[in-house]
């Protein structure tokens, strides 16, 4: 891990905590698990990155990773789990990439928007995938521990 | 039930759905939260249909007249005008929709706890500035900014919450806010790197972008595709494409502009 990437993990919990007070959470308990939540997304983004190369999958992993930890503070932290995944989510979510895609589109730098529009498009997607992913795995173990106490 | 009843029982649910979708909360989490309150209520069936700007509900009741039982519909559609993530109040909300499904609540209860949580004071002024300092300044690193770049991204920030607050309290049209707050987070940007000799304005500028951006929106649209809620989609989609556009439009503009 590099000197870089390791700022980056402190910053992504710093900005997952930093979001998580815009957005009104109370409680020192609730603010630094949502920044834990953002430095572990981060932390499986580089890991599945480094081993596989693969952008795209280190999203995919980063997510469904984000969206269990989310859940399960949530029921610790007795809120709903929307806030929570929305803040953890933060540092992965590609808003830097749509930005600089709507910049190349507004100079009209065709190629550029074009490969930055598609790494866009792929990657809030991938990140899609891995939220609907978690949410049917819970859902099944939701259905199948009702069926388990009737 | 009579229909005077039915009619408040239903206000109340949809008043609770209402303030779940503007405090945040996503569209599947209306309808159900709606669904259930009515069922606790006492109503046969209920139908919901959320979208990110409205709420259709149509519940079926029994009504008694002398002996005999009609079944019986009411319907009620609210508009809803703006949304804002505010999560401290969403988990209001939710814990108050499970209170009512647990044991029954009045429903002009209801309606003055919603009230009460509408009216909770936000945080003072200079504590939201160091928030909004704090999270450009964080993200500028995020990206590679050096100790400069961190604290004019603050700076950055901070001020430009400040012109958020005028600008939305004058009540303007949320893309020509965004348009301002990015041409002036830009020009800060590349004013005040001027002078510093190791800063970088274009990691200041894309530290305030992260603000500013849509990039949830834009990422939950998606995935509320992939799950069938095509409409909300399609929305979400469209609104957060037009505002990072202005976005970009107001940062680039500034960039060419200095």
């Amino acid at each position: 891990m590099t000197m870089n990437e390791s700022l980056q993990l402190i910053a992504a919990f710093a900005g997952s905590a930093g979001f998580a007070l815009a957005y009104n959470f109370r409680g020192t308990r609730h603010i630094l698990m949502a920044g834990f939540g953002g430095f572990l997304g981060w932390l499986c983004y580089l890991l599945v990155l480094h081993a596989s190369g693969n952008e795209y999958l280190a999203g995919y992993a980063g997510t469904i990773l984000v969206s269990v930890y989310s859940e399960l503070s949530a029921k610790v932290l007795r809120t709903p789990a929307t806030g929570l995944l929305i803040v953890t989510s933060i540092p992965m979510i590609p808003g830097a990439a749509l930005y600089r895609c709507m910049r190349y589109l507004l100079l009209s730098e065709g190629a550029l928007f074009r490969q930055e529009g598609t790494y866009t498009v792929l990657f809030a997607s991938s990140m899609a995938a891995g939220f609907v992913t978690s949410a049917i795995l819970f859902q099944l173990i939701r259905s199948s521990s009702r069926e388990s106490t009737l | 039930m009579h229909r005077q009843d039915a009619e408040k029982y239903l206000n109340a649910a949809m008043a609770v759905g209402e303030a779940t979708l503007r405090y945040g909360g996503e569209v599947s989490r209306v309808e159900d939260s709606i669904r259930r309150i009515c069922t606790s209520y006492g109503f046969d069936r209920t139908d919901v249909f959320c979208i990110t700007s409205s709420i259709i509900t149509t519940a079926s009741f029994a009504q008694d007249d002398e002996g005999s039982s009609t079944q019986q519909n009411c319907t009620q559609t609210c508009r809803i005008s703006h949304t804002e993530n505010d999560f401290d109040k969403l988990g209001q909300v939710n814990s108050l929709s499970r209170s009512i499904c647990s044991s029954y609540k009045d429903p002009d209860e209801v309606l003055a706890r919603l009230e009460e949580i509408r009216c909770m004071p936000e945080r003072p002024l200079p504590v939201q500035m160091l928030i909004y300092a704090a999270v450009p300044a964080a993200f500028t690193v995020f990206f590679g900014g050096n100790a400069a770049d961190l604290l004019i991204s603050g700076l950055t920030g901070a001020i430009l919450l400040c012109l958020r607050r005028r600008l939305q309290e004058a009540s303007f049209n949320a893309l020509f806010v965004a348009l301002v707050c990015s041409l002036a987070g830009g020009l800060l940007a590349n004013m005040m790197s001027l002078g510093i000799q190791d800063a970088h304005a274009a990691l200041i500028s894309i530290g305030n972008v992260m603000v500013f951006i849509p990039g949830v929106k834009f990422t939950n649209s998606i995935r509320d595709l992939l799950t069938g809620e095509t409409i909300t989609g399609l929305i979400c989609l469209a609104e957060s494409l037009l505002l990072s556009a202005v976005v970009a439009l107001g940062f680039a503009a500034a960039a060419l502009i200095l």
